[in-house]
């Protein structure tokens, strides 16, 4: 748990940009194996590694933050829905969920990327679309097994107004589920955006997207490797430490409270 | 049953994707080079005229004899090239799962058998690492290292049986990785069982107990799990595929991208879907007659 937040609290000075403006530097045309003053190298186009991965974190971050909120809002609404509204809603909803489930996330995401024109919205609402499912599912079940609490029954034996009350009760003790899930979504867009980006799909050119950064160095993949191994870790990086926190959180939800 | 309703649904989100576009649905399939006659022969051809409802049973009516569109652009049919690419790409994906299996296993057994806390945990955090890591990076790197640095593996393509070995392995490591997870859960559950305790107090030693009590009940959720997985392994699988230039699906998928080739990445889409549901419906008999107790409860 505690490297989890270690983790998270190492990413957030990321955020602030190292200098914006050293994202061109120097030398152009060679790239620059890692050594000072450029600790990560530089890329074929003279700008500093380092900072292009600094500022490339923003880029990311915004979103992996959009897409999982977009997921999170569709996917937890329709999980409470789902979980709480009996079986007729529930079972229609859990086929649409099947029917998201059944494509692959990436292929789905590639498709409905070709549809769209590229940019930034677009790829929020791919990688929202794609990722929603898992998170409804787990509200499903914890909203499931939350309904048969004491303090539900009670509340609806008082006739506590239309589930509205209800999600005052389910909300809150749902949360560490649905904390977790936010980091797993979070994880999955980072994955997703990075593949898409890797593959051109992501946001347009001079944009530092740690994906499009390893996707545009492989023509000088045999004498520049630093210039795809480093956006990589910075990847794994950010994703670790958001399946950390998922998993930290989920290792907690035992305790269970209120009523 | 059940699964029907859902391939159904699939025909329509991909329906609706390709209508629900902006633009002209008769030009997003004709790609951005079509002229207009072509234009307008799809426009006939699609009924975009009709409403909704006419035009997605034309859809469906030729999805049931098999006709999954055309390419506008390289003029083959879809279903021709898609079956094309198969094989290669079932062949990458069974080695994966096999890889996958193996570290699965074998991992998930070691780390439950451990007397040591840090051994598990060594284990546990490796593969948590492996799953934080992207496919693609993923593949270069093993690709720099093995390929190049090395040269002990070809660079890529389908040339001969080595030329498997590191995509196969940049797959399978992902989902191994969660296989060892849930691997590893249920045989430490099963550990603790009671039949386990019994069995070892009558003499047994643990790891013969392990081996074949404990392995044959962890793997029936696992035989669920491997089934299931099949959509984030196809996933993986395209971007294995771009990173080793491995000739099947995902490849095909990514350049029709490319090229904006619509019926061709939509009939991709469309078939892989079905696959999941075929593969999980299949997952379902088994894992049904597997274990009868289950059988009862679903049916």
């Amino acid at each position: 748990m505690a490297s989890a937040l270690v983790a998270a609290a190492l990413l957030a000075p990321w955020l602030a940009p190292f200098d914006p403006l050293r994202a061109v530097t120097a030398s152009f045309g060679e790239p620059l194996p890692p050594g000072a003053p450029h600790w990560f190298g530089t890329d074929e186009l003279g700008r500093d590694v380092f900072s292009r991965i600094l500022l490339g974190s923003r880029l990311s971050l915004l979103v992996a933050g959009a897409a999982t909120t977009l997921a999170m809002g569709v996917g937890v609404t329709l999980g409470l829905l789902a979980g709480y509204g009996g079986r007729g809603i529930d079972g229609l909803l859990m086929r649409i969920g099947d029917v998201f489930l059944a494509f692959p996330s990436v292929l789905l995401a590639i498709a409905v990327a070709t549809l769209f024109e590229p940019g930034l919205l677009g790829l929020f609402l791919v990688i929202g679309l794609v990722s929603w499912t898992p998170v409804a599912r787990a509200v499903r079940g914890e909203v499931l097994s939350l309904r048969q609490r004491d303090y539900v029954r009670a509340g609806e034996a008082l006739g506590a107004g239309a589930g509205r009350v209800m999600r005052r009760h389910l909300l809150p003790n749902a949360a560490p589920t649905i904390l977790a899930m936010a980091a797993l979504s979070a994880s999955t867009a980072f994955l997703l955006d990075a593949g898409l980006s890797y593959l051109g799909l992501g946001v347009p050119v001079p944009a530092p997207s740690w994906g499009r950064m390893i996707g545009d160095s492989l023509s000088y993949f045999r004498v520049a490797p630093w210039l795809v191994a480093f956006p990589g870790l910075a990847i794994v990086y950010s994703v670790l430490a958001f399946n950390l926190i998922a998993l930290g959180l989920l290792r907690r939800r035992p305790a269970e409270s209120r009523a | 049953m059940a699964r029907l309703l859902t391939l159904l649904g699939i025909t329509l989100l991909t329906f609706l994707l390709t209508h629900i576009v902006p633009a002209d649905p008769a030009r997003t399939v004709a790609g951005p080079k079509a002229d207009r006659e072509t234009i307008e022969t799809i426009r006939r051809e699609m009924a975009l005229d009709a409403p909704w409802a006419e035009q997605y049973a034309l859809y469906l009516g030729r999805l049931v004899r098999g006709d999954l569109g055309r390419s506008y652009l390289t003029r083959q049919d879809v279903r021709g090239a898609i079956l094309q690419r198969l094989p290669a790409t079932a062949f990458l994906a069974l080695c994966a799962l096999a890889v996958a299996v193996a570290l699965g296993v074998a991992g998930g057994a070691w780390a439950a058998l451990r007397a040591d806390r840090a051994g598990e945990g060594a284990i546990v955090a490796t593969s948590v690492l492996l799953l934080s890591v992207p496919v693609f990076w993923l593949g270069l790197m093993l690709l720099y290292l093995f390929g190049y640095r090395l040269r002990w593996l070809p660079l890529g393509g389908f040339d001969s049986a080595a030329s498997v070995v590191l995509p196969a392995l940049t797959l399978g490591l992902g989902v191994g990785a969660q296989y060892l997870r849930v691997i590893h859960a249920n045989l430490r559950e099963a550990l603790r069982s009671d039949y386990v305790r019994t069995a070892v107090a009558k003499g047994a030693p643990p790891r013969v107990v392990v081996l074949r009590h404990a392995l044959r009940n962890a793997l029936l959720p696992f035989v669920t799990l491997l089934a299931l997985d099949l959509a984030a392994l196809l996933g993986g699988v395209v971007l294995t595929e771009t990173v080793f230039n491995w000739p099947g699906l995902g490849r095909l998928a990514v350049e029709s991208v490319v090229n904006q080739d619509v019926p061709m990445i939509m009939g991709v889409v469309l078939f892989t879907a079905a696959l999941v549901l075929a593969t999980n419906a299949a997952a379902d008999l088994v894992y049904g007659w597997i274990d009868p107790r289950v059988r009862d409860a679903t049916g």
